[in-house]
């Protein structure tokens, strides 16, 4: 399959640079021992906050980390690069379909962090916790909303980039996306914390499906705005895939159509 | 050192100014960083909501000390913190050694080219923040006199750890992701540390100053500790000469590569 030569290509471009993941090594577990001290504190108190007990609070921060690492993609700052040499066009000769091409690019990418940045941080868990703690409590919610954390992240990374067609520059749409990241997604806290309106409207919206979601299936205790119905959210999650993947390739049909291959 | 500033006015101008050239992209980037900027302040806040928050410490400190932490990190991100990316960059495509050509002191030229400016938007809501949380405490004129003073802690120690991140990034070529480090230096220093054990607390007060740049100050207005808690205060400064010698040194076995 043609596809699978851009998934070995990024994964030789990965393997080439290996400071960076390796710095992803410390980094994770110590955000992990921050959100641990952070949460013991205030839970020295009271037994429960919004739910959430000491381990439930620690796994669910050990699960961001993970999906965060899982559904990462570069595909913002590619095009960002393109832009700026007009090298796009390079990849518009080719008898290849860019969304899928970049698919399978970032997906290369991914293969090395399986194994450096996930591996590892999945192993000293489970030495810290106890392999028992590594099970899903909802294991087949956990393991079809992965698929679906992964399309929906890169579906909205691709669209944000096709904005570029118009604005030649993407560095303000990457911050947009970084924004969505860390407060829409639930990488920075539980959306469970949120006031209820706000929870409301994350419930709704595609971002809570990339990290918040799937380790909530993975605690076994999905609830967001007063709806405890996972299978109802996976749904969603589901249908948001397909909107977003339709969406980025409607833009980038109309962005194609005024490309004109300039640059550096 | 006047012409260090003088270079250091033009870099920020001519940085606006290539800015504007794509004005959409600068003034969204300008308001998206700004917005980011409130993530822990608002996670504080959240916290504070749900929970009885952190033993000891009331919600206007907690806010005073993630706020005003991040207002000295802005600052610094604005005029220093450029210089990582710079390096980084460079070593990777090479073109470092054009910049070594400089009729200057390597580090104060890297300095110099590394004005950030959509990092101001940072500055507004950190000082929006901070105010928010002085306005909660009711501080008296004279602690936020104090307050303003002493924020060249904060902004050195930030400085510092940008100084070491552009020499380690001197030594790998493509460690972008350096930058992850620092921000977890940053998280880590931004709740009280009476939530880490008593043998980290002891580290953060001494050898890695972590509590010199928000706790310290806090503790002396509000808490009534003892004034010779400043002492750590001075360990910041030892350690950005040790970090601007480190540089040096690493500048002398740089290899050019990259390209």
């Amino acid at each position: 399959m043609k596809y699978l030569y851009y998934f070995r290509l990024s994964f030789s471009e990965s393997v080439a640079y290996r400071f960076s993941m390796l710095l992803s090594l410390i980094v994770a577990p110590l955000t992990v021992i921050i959100q641990f001290f952070v949460w013991r504190a205030l839970l020295s108190t009271q037994e429960r906050i919004v739910g959430f007990t000491l381990d439930s609070i620690v796994i669910y921060f050990i699960l961001a980390s993970l999906l965060q690492y899982f559904v990462y993609t570069e595909v913002i700052d590619l095009y960002k690069e393109y832009f700026v040499k007009g090298t796009l066009t390079r990849d518009l000769l080719r008898p290849v379909s860019l969304f899928p091409l970049y698919l399978f690019w970032s997906m290369g990418g991914r293969f090395l962090a399986i194994l450096i940045e996930i591996l590892p941080l999945v192993l000293a868990s489970g030495f810290l916790l106890g392999f028992g703690a590594l099970v899903p409590a909802q294991s087949l919610l956990f393991f079809l909303s992965l698929p679906i954390a992964y399309l929906l992240y890169f579906s909205l990374a691709f669209l944000l980039a096709q904005t570029g067609f118009w604005s030649n520059q993407l560095h303000g749409m990457k911050m947009v996306f970084f924004m969505i990241f860390l407060m829409g997604t639930g990488f920075a806290f539980p959306l469970s914390i949120l006031p209820e309106f706000l929870q409301l409207i994350s419930l709704y919206l595609p971002f809570q499906h990339v990290i918040f979601a799937p380790a909530m299936y993975f605690i076994g205790d999905f609830s967001l705005a007063g709806s405890s119905a996972a299978w109802m959210n996976l749904l969603r999650g589901i249908i948001w895939v397909f909107i977003l993947i339709l969406l980025a390739l409607y833009v980038q049909r109309r962005g194609l159509n005024r490309y004109q291959g300039v640059g550096q | 050192m006047k012409k260090w500033f003088v270079l250091e006015r033009f870099m920020f101008s001519r940085e606006v100014s290539r800015r504007l050239a794509y004005k959409f992209d600068f003034f969204f980037s300008l308001f998206t960083i700004s917005i980011l900027q409130i993530i822990i302040p608002l996670y504080v806040l959240l916290l504070y909501g749900v929970s009885d928050g952190f033993p000891g410490w009331s919600v206007g400190q907690a806010l005073l000390l993630v706020s005003y932490i991040s207002l000295g990190e802005s600052i610094s991100a604005v005029f220093f913190q450029g210089i990582i990316w710079n390096t980084v960059d460079n070593v990777k495509k090479g073109t470092m050694d054009t910049w070594l050509l400089a009729p200057m002191h390597p580090l104060a030229y890297f300095i110099n080219r590394s004005v950030d400016v959509e990092d101001t938007g940072k500055i507004v809501t950190s000082a929006a923040m901070t105010g928010y949380a002085l306005f909660l405490l009711e501080a008296t004129i004279l602690e936020i006199a104090f307050l303003l003073l002493y924020l060249i802690v904060p902004i050195v120690f930030f400085t510092t750890l940008a100084i070491l991140a552009s020499a380690t990034s001197i030594l790998f070529i493509d460690s972008y992701r350096i930058y992850e480090f620092v921000n977890l230096t940053s998280f880590l220093s931004k709740y009280p540390l009476s939530i880490y054990p008593a043998l980290v607390q002891t580290l953060f007060f001494t050898l890695v100053p972590l509590a010199a740049i928000g706790v310290v100050p806090i503790l002396l207005l509000y808490q009534s500790a003892s004034w010779i808690l400043l002492a750590s205060a001075l360990v910041v400064f030892v350690l950005c000469a040790l970090s601007i010698l480190w540089w040096n040194n690493t500048l002398k076995n740089y290899g050019s590569a990259g390209g």
